[in-house]
């Protein structure tokens, strides 16, 4: 908000506010008129309401013009005109698809790694329930299955006597929490893995190997096939077929394996279907189980694109429905006629619990995720202009292109000069626009931006929590290390003088203005953070350069010389390092949108909007604008 | 003060060193104090103590002339060198407390189920390990 010293507005001055409606928020930049000069007296954000571009929006772009008339002071019947941005009608749909998936049949192995095995080393035996234990011959290795409910002690007790008969009990696994406590009771150290939640389905009667590792070290025969072939005694052939069980209890504490006549663990791929991309001269079909770099290259191949099917009675086929059909309910427009213009796919690890474990196991799927642009038709937005016009009582006007716009409020940042690109980093989609020399102004939409962040971060932390994730977006990470004291992801240590709330002791926390908030992950810091900047770099940092090669000249991002960051996501911690660091190579300019030296980022559309009808009105528009 | 091998224990077990009368004793290694009134239920101390001992701290017990668990606890996290202490009190009541934090970091009321004050006493544990406390983790 700037605040013109001056006289008092004369009666020829008019009242006049631009309102942007973007994915994410609402902005709204308000300002006294008079031929070419401009008042700006204040600005005002707001969530937006329903999707952008439907008259959903009426009510936040009705709240972002009454914050806005509050803050500068001034009646409702005051103002003359509402400048709307002909909101590009971008819509996008967001869709995830896991194309891998692990199956445990007949109860093969158990890899859930519990935090507290008991004893250490490696036990090959038969499985038995305790209750078998008292009548099982001496001298018979046996690895011992106890069900839910069974007290430590008791356990403990039956174990001990089976071995003061002559039993050898090599091994056992359990139900409870419980392993640390049995294994302490035992008059011989065996390897105990606890936690067994479905400890009834583990086959009995059949040779079965338990391995806990020392603390601090990973298990090493169960998780090696060679080490499972002389285990179980396999031939080659075998030894082949095992060798999934291998690679999925590598890196794990604990593990059992149960050798049953055809149990197995398989990596499926799920076939998912194909997409097909048709571009102006050709189309293409690539499979989404290829992955998302395969995809991308189809789509540089077709562009530009006029359209995205998927395959009919598929996941990708449903999953591309999904997003016409939500454009259609949104917008009105048949299924038929929304064409998707852009999609960004990202690859992506997703935890999903695999099929046939016995505790729970959680092994890391891979999963498509789809971001994808529609077009919609203009006549939605002059909807919410005239619904806008009845709500405030006064004259609506549907203001210039977006990015035209967007490129006039960038250029108002102290420092920049044309030519300009900029790039807006939404909600939705990223957005790029090039005012050249000559005054020519081009735009580009591509789809992904922050939902697709969240997304991604909160499918791959397993968060399922969309608040958390967004969370995790926005604010640094650190660890609760006391009570009384914290390890922000930098390294650095603060100091708590009031002990800080158990709920986040020893946490992985999100450091918010109001304090710090638990994320509820079991991984560590490090973990979240690299999923973090991760999920940042495959979308804005993969965006900004595809959407900045489409408006460069001969595609040269060595052409741009500066490069303005707008939007929500230019507020970010990180993101625009990121960006900066990856167009430095090119010899850019790139730096966060100052809009009018006061707003930031913010705003460049509500304020161009306001510029540009002072232009108009004055003729020419401002002087840095119109130089060659 | 050697843990005992095998055999029910009604008040420890292995992982706990037992009844101790001086918690600045030099020969006794750093546990998480366990502060028991007489009349305390031994079947609560049992799993408050087995909690602790599955996540591999010692504990061991300190009598206590306090009715109430939050005075017995205070009194055992003030003792502790790991400065943690739980108190148990008559009524089978715990308190979990924090020597440097004013207030009880976690209590449960008499009559709670064994295995939330298995979860408890893993949590006394767990605040000396550093780890993310289990009683409180779906809350927040």
């Amino acid at each position: 908000m700037s605040q013109v010293d001056g006289p008092a507005p004369a009666s020829s001055a008019s009242l006049v506010i631009g309102v942007d409606i973007g994915n994410s928020t609402t902005e709204a930049c308000i300002a006294e008129v008079e031929g070419s000069e401009i008042d700006r007296l204040a600005s005002s954000l707001t969530s937006t309401t329903g999707v952008k571009g439907t008259p959903a929006n009426i009510a936040g772009a009705v709240t972002a013009v009454r914050r806005a008339l509050e803050a500068a002071g001034r009646p409702a019947d005051a103002l003359a005109t509402v400048l709307l941005n002909e909101a590009t009608p971008v819509i996008s749909g967001l869709a995830m698809e896991t194309i891998t998936e692990t199956i445990i049949t007949e109860s093969t192995m158990i890899g859930h790694n519990p935090d507290t095995p008991g004893g250490e080393g490696l036990g090959v035996g038969m499985t038995v329930t305790l209750a078998e234990t008292a009548e099982v011959e001496a001298e018979t290795p046996v690895v011992v299955v106890v069900g839910a409910g069974a007290d430590f002690d008791d356990v403990a007790h039956a174990l001990n006597r089976a071995l003061e008969r002559g039993v050898d009990v090599v091994a056992a696994v359990m139900h409870g929490d419980d392993a640390v406590l049995v294994v302490n009771r035992l008059a011989r150290r065996i390897p105990v893995v606890d936690e067994v939640s479905a400890v009834d389905r583990v086959p009995l009667g059949m040779l079965a190997a338990v391995e806990v590792a020392p603390p601090g070290r990973t298990i090493r025969t169960l998780s090696d096939s060679y080490g499972l072939a002389s285990t179980f005694d396999l031939d080659a052939e075998q030894t082949r077929q095992v060798s999934p069980v291998a690679r999925a209890l590598s890196g794990n504490r604990s593990a059992v394996v149960v050798r049953t006549p055809a149990g197995d663990v398989t990596d499926r791929r799920i076939p998912v279907g194909t997409l097909t991309l048709s571009g102006s001269g050709r189309s293409l079909d690539i499979g989404v189980d290829q992955g998302a770099d395969a995809i991308m290259e189809a789509i540089g191949r077709v562009a530009p694109l006029n359209d995205v099917h998927g395959e009919a009675g598929t996941h990708v086929g449903g999953m591309l429905a999904n997003v016409r059909d939500t454009m259609t309910d949104v917008t009105g427009q048949p299924a038929s006629e929304i064409r998707i213009r852009d999609v960004l796919a990202v690859d992506t690890l997703v935890p999903a619990t695999v099929r046939g474990g016995l505790a729970g196991e959680v092994s890391k799927e891979n999963a498509v995720a789809l971001a994808a642009m529609v077009r919609t038709s203009r006549s939605r937005m002059q909807a919410v202009a005239d619904a806008l016009s009845t709500e405030i009582g006064c004259e609506t006007i549907i203001g210039g292109v977006e990015g035209e716009v967007a490129v006039r409020g960038a250029l108002t940042t102290p420092g920049s000069s044309v030519p300009i690109a900029i790039i807006d980093m939404g909600g939705g989609s990223t957005d790029a626009a090039l005012l050249d020399r000559d005054g020519a102004v081009s735009a580009v939409h591509v789809a992904g931006a922050g939902e697709l962040v969240t997304k991604l971060i909160d499918s791959e932390l397993g968060l399922e929590d969309r608040e958390a994730a967004e969370s995790v977006k926005r604010h640094p990470l650190a660890k609760v290390e006391s009570f009384f004291h914290v390890r922000h992801e930098d390294g650095t240590v603060q100091f708590f003088t009031e002990p800080l709330p158990p709920h986040v002791f020893a946490k992985v926390v999100t450091v918010t203005p109001e304090g710090l908030a638990a994320v509820p992950v079991r991984g560590s810091l490090e973990e979240v953070r690299r999923v973090r900047r991760e999920a940042k770099r495959r979308v804005f940092v993969v965006n900004a350069l595809r959407a900045l090669a489409q408006v460069a000249p001969q595609g040269s991002l060595r052409l741009l010389g500066s490069v303005v960051l707008l939007g929500g996501s230019a507020l970010d911690f990180e993101i625009p390092g990121m960006v900066a660091d990856a167009l430095a190579p090119y010899g850019v300019v790139c730096g966060i949108g100052n809009v009018h030296g006061t707003e930031g980022p913010r705003n460049a559309v509500a304020a161009g909007l306001v510029d540009a009808y002072a232009g108009t009105a004055a003729g020419p528009a401002p002087a840095r604008v119109a130089a060659s | 003060m050697t843990s005992r091998l095998s055999g029910i224990h009604a008040s420890g077990g292995p992982g706990c060193h037992g009844r101790i009368d001086r918690a600045d004793d030099p020969a006794l290694p750093p546990a998480v104090l366990v502060a028991v009134h007489d009349d305390a239920p031994d079947a609560v101390v049992r799993e408050v103590c087995a909690g602790a001992e599955e996540q591999g701290i010692p504990t061991a017990l300190l009598g206590s002339s306090s009715v109430a668990a939050e005075q017995a606890g205070r009194f055992a996290a003030s003792e502790s060198r790991l400065e943690v202490g739980v108190g148990v009190g008559v009524d089978g009541a715990v308190v979990v407390r924090h020597a440097l934090v004013p207030d009880a970091v976690l209590a449960l009321a008499g009559g709670s189920s064994p295995a939330a004050l298995r979860v408890l006493g893993g949590d006394a544990a767990r605040i000396v390990a550093g780890l993310p406390l289990r009683s409180i983790a779906a809350g927040d």
